[in-house]
């Protein structure tokens, strides 16, 4: 049997019994389907569904953005599938206090990596073992020595150019932006009921897809998710203008991690760097 | 007036097309390759920059009309405290020829005019598609999302365009080219072409179009969706729809807009912006009150709407089949695999 | 004709114009004592009272900007003196990182200062405001903030 089928059927087991136990009410999983680019997401409420379980390297979303949803969270107690690089950011809600323990079952997935060529936070992973889950399921996969390098590479070669330079490049960059907000949605930290885009007494953030109200977009999705972000890529894979997102919280996470010596989601318990502060933050740059 | 409506291009028509049209003083919008595998519809004033493979163009036809954000008129606060408002002058675009759209961004058109010169008739998206002569370039290969067969269309479909041109060596445009005029527009584009296109030889027919299989009847969807408003099936089927607005940015048909102030410093425009019925605040009532509460009831919305509201209104689809939605769709759904269930269930 | 920002840029008379947050209990005060003093400082700054530095959402600087603004001044107290204990601590971290993003994204950082300013610095702010607007004044109109026109090539 292959690993991926071996996989499949550890999980479909898995969700077959804690759904016909009555542990859970739902199972937030993936289905990968044969000429997809992507294996979609499935919601399992019976234990003949959970045959349709599966895990590939096509399994790119991050599931937990469905946790804090409405109409997952009517159905009852649900288990979901979460890859090691998705359980940062069920930490992140947990500590946010956005969901509770009790009321997830996580079920971790051992993953090698998504994407043909491996996504760029798959080549510096360093949680390819889930940690802190229910359950775990899959053959053991080999981490990547040295993880750390290179794990902020978008942003390190921004840096490097000038800022005229930089100004160009995003400017060109977030011209392509046509204000879906498919970044937004598809990012599992960003659960505001009312985002501030959406408030318009006043409007705070234009939603023109011009120059300025893009910049302003743009420079706000990214602010809030300034120690929050837990570089689970979505929002880049997401953007249908190829916009590389990622960079810019690369920037942000680079910063979390130089300064205050924190990387986002590695823990329910941690605490955010613009949670608290430090007497002995520098004083630099002010006057 | 010639009865032939089927014309060969010579080699270099192409190019020739560019450079004629342009000394005309008019304006050449044609796929381009930007980015590594991005084509979208751009200025050119060379046939070189026109990108030869491509399934379809990014972003949709319709932005060259209706474009994404657009100002209505301007406002500013006078020294003495009135208001002075300015609307803004109407386009007074050069004569456009887009070369090279798809036949379903064409054929969207079709859906776009029905709107914009419904009760109201829209001059601003007038001004711009009066002036548009639209040559479709005809598939050869649909991508795996396509689906035009489905709703009506086909990789050779003439509707909407004003001159379908069909590759005869394989590829889309370069070498040996068959066009055929549609509409009087695209007649006065053959003419203005002069001795590269000839009446095309006794007896050529253009190819036939690639095998796209029908997946599902829109007779029996729309026949589903009559009776289909408060089936479970809705709930079930929007699970896994984040709510993002891709699938309607990225849509030739999709056209709901927003009207928006924006003002800086004692100065300010009037935009109207795209918008889309996936956003929760699409529907939002100024009491708090939203009639779409969730998002199942929102993708309800869009698929009533494209499949049936739009049908029964303007007697036809609002959807032509190009599957931007699902290859954009950040969930991996597919309006497609919908449609294909909606006309299970109505055949039981 | 209605005329962009840029058009009052273009004329001799053309002076910067700085948003300042100033917190209520330091840096507004002492912009107050300096005016108390009779010290003069340039009339390019349009101050805005806060509770608190630590209030000043980066929302506020990045709306400055668009509004026209060619530099924006956060002040507030010293470490240790915040009136409501830790606000400018707070708001230290925050804008730090701001600033980093900003200047990220190609926005010139030296349109976004900074400042500590007690209640009894008077002379401290006068001087303050004094060098920013002679910076601001070579740096010139902010031109590069991005305008609400779609560039020709996105159209």
């Amino acid at each position: 049997m292959s690993p991926e089928a071996s996989t499949a059927q550890s999980l479909a087991q898995t969700a077959a019994e804690m759904l016909s136990q009555g542990q859970v009410a739902l199972v937030i999983g993936y289905a990968p389907t044969e000429g997809k680019r992507l294996s979609p997401p499935v919601f399992v409420t019976t234990p003949e569904e959970a045959q349709r379980l599966g895990f590939d390297s096509r399994c790119f979303g991050n599931l937990s953005v469905y946790l804090w949803s409405p109409q997952v969270r009517q159905m009852g107690k649900t288990a979901v599938v979460v890859k090691g690089c998705d359980v940062r950011a069920v930490n992140v809600l947990l500590r946010e206090n956005v969901i509770k323990r009790e009321d997830i079952v996580l079920i971790g997935v051992r993953c090698g990596g998504v994407g043909d060529l491996p996504a760029h936070k798959c080549t510096v992973c360093d949680c390819r073992d889930p940690q802190g889950c229910d359950v775990v399921v899959g053959d053991a996969v080999d981490q990547p020595d040295g993880a750390a390098e290179g794990r902020y590479s978008a942003a390190e070669a921004l840096e490097e150019k000038s800022l005229d330079e930089r100004r160009e490049f995003w400017q060109r960059q977030l011209d392509k932006c046509i204000r879906c907000y498919a970044c937004r949605q598809v990012c599992p930290l960003c659960y505001c009921k009312r985002c501030i885009v959406e408030k318009s007494t006043p409007q705070w953030v234009e939603t023109s897809a011009h120059p300025r109200g893009n910049l302003s977009w743009n420079v706000v999705r990214a602010f809030h998710l300034a120690g929050r972000c837990v570089g689970c890529g979505e929002c880049e894979r997401v953007c249908p203008m190829n916009i590389p997102l990622g960079a810019i919280n690369q920037k942000m996470a680079k910063l979390m991690e130089d300064e205050y010596d924190f990387r986002s989601g590695m823990s329910p318990e941690e605490k955010a760097p613009f949670t608290t502060f430090s007497t002995d933050d520098t004083d630099e740059g002010i006057l | 007036m010639p009865t032939n409506k089927l014309y060969e291009g010579v080699s270099d028509w192409l190019q020739s097309a560019v450079e004629t049209l342009s000394a005309a003083g008019m304006t050449v919008i044609a796929p381009t390759q930007g980015e590594p595998g991005v084509v979208n519809l751009t200025r050119v004033t060379s046939a070189e920059a026109i990108a030869e493979r491509y399934d379809n163009t990014l972003l949709p036809l319709k932005g060259q009309f209706f474009p994404i954000t657009e100002t209505l008129l301007e406002f500013e606060r006078c020294e003495d405290g009135d208001v002075e408002i300015q609307t803004e002058p109407l386009p007074a675009p050069d004569e456009v020829i887009v070369l090279g759209c798809r036949p379903c961004d064409a054929a969207a058109m079709g859906t776009m005019d029905k709107v914009f010169q419904w009760d109201y008739d829209d001059v601003r998206y007038r001004a711009r598609r009066d002036r548009a002569t639209l040559v479709a370039f005809a598939c050869t290969t649909p991508s795996p999302e396509c689906f035009c067969t489905s709703v009506g269309g086909s990789p050779h479909g003439d509707e909407g365009s004003d001159v379908l041109v069909f590759g005869l060596g394989g590829d889309d445009s370069g070498g040996r080219v068959l066009l055929k005029v549609n509409t009087d527009k695209g007649r006065q584009f053959i003419d203005r072409l002069g001795d590269r296109v000839r009446p095309a030889s006794e007896g050529v027919q253009p190819p036939s179009p690639p095998e796209l299989a029908r997946r599902f009847d829109t007779d029996a969807v729309k026949a589903w969706l009559d009776e289909g408003f408060d089936s479970d099936f809705w709930q079930q089927m929007a699970l896994s729809c984040l709510g993002c607005g891709a699938c309607s940015f990225l849509c030739p048909t999709c056209h709901c807009f927003d009207i928006v102030d924006e003002a800086t410093w004692n100065r300010g425009q009037r935009r109207r912006n795209w918008d889309c019925c996936s956003f929760s605040l699409f529907t939002l009532h100024a009491s708090g009150h939203n009639p779409r509460p969730e998002q199942f009831s929102r993708c309800r919305q869009r698929i009533m709407h494209k499949f049936k509201y739009f049908p029964e209104r303007f007697g036809r689809i609002a959807c032509v089949g190009c599957g931007r939605c699902i290859r954009a769709c950040a969930a991996g759904r597919s309006l497609a695999e919908v449609l294909t269930e909606v006309d299970a269930r109505q055949k039981g | 004709m209605i005329q962009t920002k840029h058009d009052q840029d273009d004329t001799a008379q053309w002076q910067p114009r700085i948003v300042a947050f100033l917190c209520n209990w330091c840096s507004y005060a002492g912009a107050d004592l300096a005016g108390m003093s009779r010290l003069s400082y340039p009339a390019s700054i349009k101050i805005i009272r806060l509770p608190c530095s630590g209030k000043v959402d980066p929302m506020f600087v990045l709306k400055s900007f668009e509004r026209g603004a060619d530099m924006v001044l956060v002040s507030g107290c010293h470490p240790g003196d915040c009136h409501y204990t830790s606000g400018n601590y707070h708001a230290r971290r925050k804008l730090k990182a701001f600033r980093e993003l900003m200047s990220f994204l190609g926005v010139d950082p030296r349109r976004f200062k900074f400042s500590w300013v007690s209640a009894a610095e008077g002379a401290k702010w006068s001087k303050l405001v004094e060098e920013i607007t002679a910076e601001a004044r070579e740096l010139g109109p902010f031109r590069t903030f991005p305008e609400a026109a779609k560039t020709e090539a996105s159209q």
